[in-house]
C-alpha cells in the first residue's frame, strides 16, 4: 500500500515537471514554422472581424475609433513599414527616418480606412474564411523566413482568393508584409503607382495620403 | 454581311497592331530588364532587403510588378478610363441600385448562375486549347449537371453537391498560355482595362458565347445588358473602393487589371 503511494508521488511529480516545461517552452519549439504561421493569420483576422461585428462601433460616430482600434490589433500582424517601404520601392531611400514612420503612419490608415468603409454597412457574421494552404518559401539572403498562405473568402455569396504573404525576422514573430486579392499584390499595386515619381520630395508624398485620408 | 465584313476588318487590324506592339514591348522589356541590373548593383542595404522580401517571384529574377506593359495609346486609353468612370456612376451605378432595389438577391444570383453556365463553350474550348483535359472535363460535368439538375444553370448543384470546380478560361489566357505576350495596354469602351492580347482573345470568345447567335439583334442586346446590369448588382462598391484606395486610379486599375491577368494565366 505505501509502496503504491510512493509510486502514485513520483508519477504525480513526474506529471506535474512535464506539463510545467511543456507550458514553459515558447510555442516555436512545438509548432512547425508553417502551422506558427497560420495560427497567426487566423487568430490576427479573428481579432479584426470581431472588432467589425462589434456592436459597441456599430454607430457612424464611432467610425474613427473603430478604425483605430482595429488598426491596432492589425499592427499586432501586418508589418506596415514593410508595406510602406515596398510601395515606396526607390524612393523609400530618400525619406529620413522620421519621414519613413510619418509615411508608414498615414499609409496603414489609408489601408485600414478603405477596407474598413468597404466593409461597413455589411454583415460579416456570414463571412467564411477557408485556409487552403500554407507553404514555406525560401529564406531571404539576410534570413528572414517566409511564408505564403492561400485563403479564401467567402462574403455575399462571391469568394474571392486572397493570399498573404508572411516573413518573421529573427526574434520577433511572425507577420504579413504584402497582401494579394484575386492575384494582385497590394504593394505591388502601390509600387506601380509610385514608380515613375523619383523627382517628387517625400513630403509631397506624405502630404498626398494625408489629404487622401481626410477625403 | 456587313457585320461579317466589320468582324474581319477587326481582326485584321489588331493583328497587325500585335505585331508592331510586341516587338516595342520588347524593346521596353530589354530596356527594363537593363535598368534592373544597374539598381540592383547599387549597394544600399535598404534596397537590397527590399529585393529580397519581394524580390523573388515566379516570375523570375524582375518582380512581376517590374515588367511593365507599354501603353503607347496612354491619351486615348486616359479618354476611355475617364468615360468609363462617368458611365458607372451616371449611368451604370444608379441603374443597378434600382436593379438590385427591385430584384431579390436569390434571383439576380440564379441570374449570374445561369450566364456563366451559358458562357460553358468559352471555357470548355479554351481548356482543351490549353491541354487542360481535366478541367475541361469539369467544366463538362458541370455543365449536363447544372443545365439538368439546376434548372438550366440558375442553381449549381454541380458546385453545391459533388463539389466540382470551375476554371475560368478564356481566349485572352490560351494566347498568355502560348507565350504570347501581352502586346500593349488598352482601355475599351464599356468594358474595361484589357491588352492587345485579350482584346484578341476576346473575339474569339465572342465565337462561342451563346448571345452571339441570338437572331434578333435587340434581344442580343437586351440579353447584354440584363447581364452586365445583373453582374454589377452584385459588387456595388468595389470600383469604388479600389478607386479611392488608389493615388493615381489610371495606373493603379492598369497595374491591377496586368497582375491579375497573369495570375491567371501562369495558373
Amino acid at each position: 500500500m505505501e509502496k503504491l503511494l510512493a509510486f502514485n508521488k513520483v508519477s504525480t511529480a513526474i506529471f506535474t515537471i512535464l506539463t510545467l516545461f511543456i507550458v514553459w517552452l515558447p510555442p516555436s519549439v512545438l509548432l512547425s514554422a508553417d502551422t506558427e504561421a497560420e495560427i497567426v493569420l487566423r487568430n490576427g483576422v479573428n481579432s479584426i472581424i470581431d472588432v467589425l461585428n462589434d456592436p459597441a462601433f456599430a454607430d457612424k460616430s464611432h467610425k474613427e475609433a473603430k478604425r483605430d482600434i482595429s488598426l491596432s490589433k492589425a499592427e499586432a500582424f501586418f508589418d506596415f513599414k514593410e508595406f510602406s517601404r515596398g510601395a515606396l520601392g526607390q524612393n523609400w531611400r530618400q525619406f529620413s527616418s522620421g519621414q519613413q514612420s510619418e509615411f508608414t503612419k498615414y499609409f496603414s490608415q489609408l489601408i485600414a480606412n478603405t477596407y474598413i468603409a468597404r466593409l461597413d454597412g455589411e454583415s460579416l457574421n456570414d463571412i467564411k474564411i477557408t485556409y487552403l494552404k500554407t507553404e514555406i518559401i525560401d529564406a531571404t539572403k539576410s534570413g528572414i523566413e517566409r511564408a505564403e498562405i492561400s485563403t479564401e473568402v467567402f462574403h455575399n455569396k462571391i469568394a474571392t482568393p486572397v493570399h498573404y504573404r508572411m516573413m518573421k525576422k529573427k526574434g520577433e514573430s511572425w507577420k504579413i508584409y504584402d497582401v494579394k486579392i484575386e492575384g494582385v499584390s497590394l504593394v505591388g499595386n502601390y509600387r506601380e503607382q509610385y514608380r515613375t515619381r523619383f523627382n517628387d520630395p517625400p513630403d509631397k508624398f506624405i502630404q498626398e495620403i494625408k489629404e487622401k485620408i481626410a477625403q | 454581311m456587313i457585320t461579317k465584313n466589320y468582324i474581319r476588318l477587326t481582326v485584321a487590324i489588331l493583328t497587325v497592331w500585335f505585331v508592331v506592339a510586341s516587338t516595342t514591348t520588347w524593346l521596353f522589356a530589354d530596356e527594363s530588364i537593363k535598368s534592373d541590373k544597374v539598381y540592383n548593383q547599387e549597394k544600399d542595404n535598404d534596397l537590397n532587403a527590399l529585393d529580397d522580401l519581394y524580390g523573388d517571384d515566379e516570375y523570375g529574377s524582375t518582380t512581376s510588378y517590374d515588367a511593365p506593359v507599354a501603353d503607347p495609346l496612354y491619351w486615348f486609353n486616359y479618354a476611355i478610363f475617364s468615360f468609363n468612370d462617368k458611365l458607372y456612376f451616371w449611368l451604370l451605378k444608379p441603374v443597378a441600385q434600382g436593379y438590385k432595389f427591385i430584384t431579390p438577391p436569390q434571383l439576380r444570383n440564379g441570374l449570374k448562375n445561369f450566364f456563366h453556365n451559358a458562357l460553358f463553350p468559352v471555357r470548355f474550348v479554351n481548356n482543351i486549347l490549353q491541354g487542360k483535359g481535366e478541367a475541361a472535363l469539369c467544366e463538362a460535368k458541370s455543365f449536363v449537371i447544372n443545365t439538368v439538375g439546376g434548372g438550366v444553370g440558375f442553381a449549381t448543384p454541380a458546385q453545391y453537391i459533388f463539389k466540382i470546380k470551375t476554371y475560368n478560361e478564356d481566349f485572352g489566357q490560351t494566347l498568355g498560355n502560348y507565350s504570347i505576350n501581352e502586346g500593349f495596354y488598352l482601355v475599351l469602351p464599356l468594358i474595361g482595362p484589357s491588352t492587345l492580347r485579350d482584346s484578341v482573345g476576346r473575339v474569339g470568345d465572342f465565337f462561342l458565347s451563346p448571345t452571339t447567335y441570338i437572331e434578333s439583334t435587340e434581344l442580343t442586346y437586351a440579353v447584354s445588358s440584363l447581364e452586365v446590369v445583373n453582374a454589377v448588382s452584385l459588387r456595388i462598391g468595389d470600383y469604388e473602393t479600389l478607386k479611392d484606395a488608389a493615388l493615381d486610379p489610371y495606373v493603379a486599375f492598369k497595374n491591377g487589371y496586368i497582375q491579375m491577368r497573369r495570375e491567371q494565366v501562369a495558373k
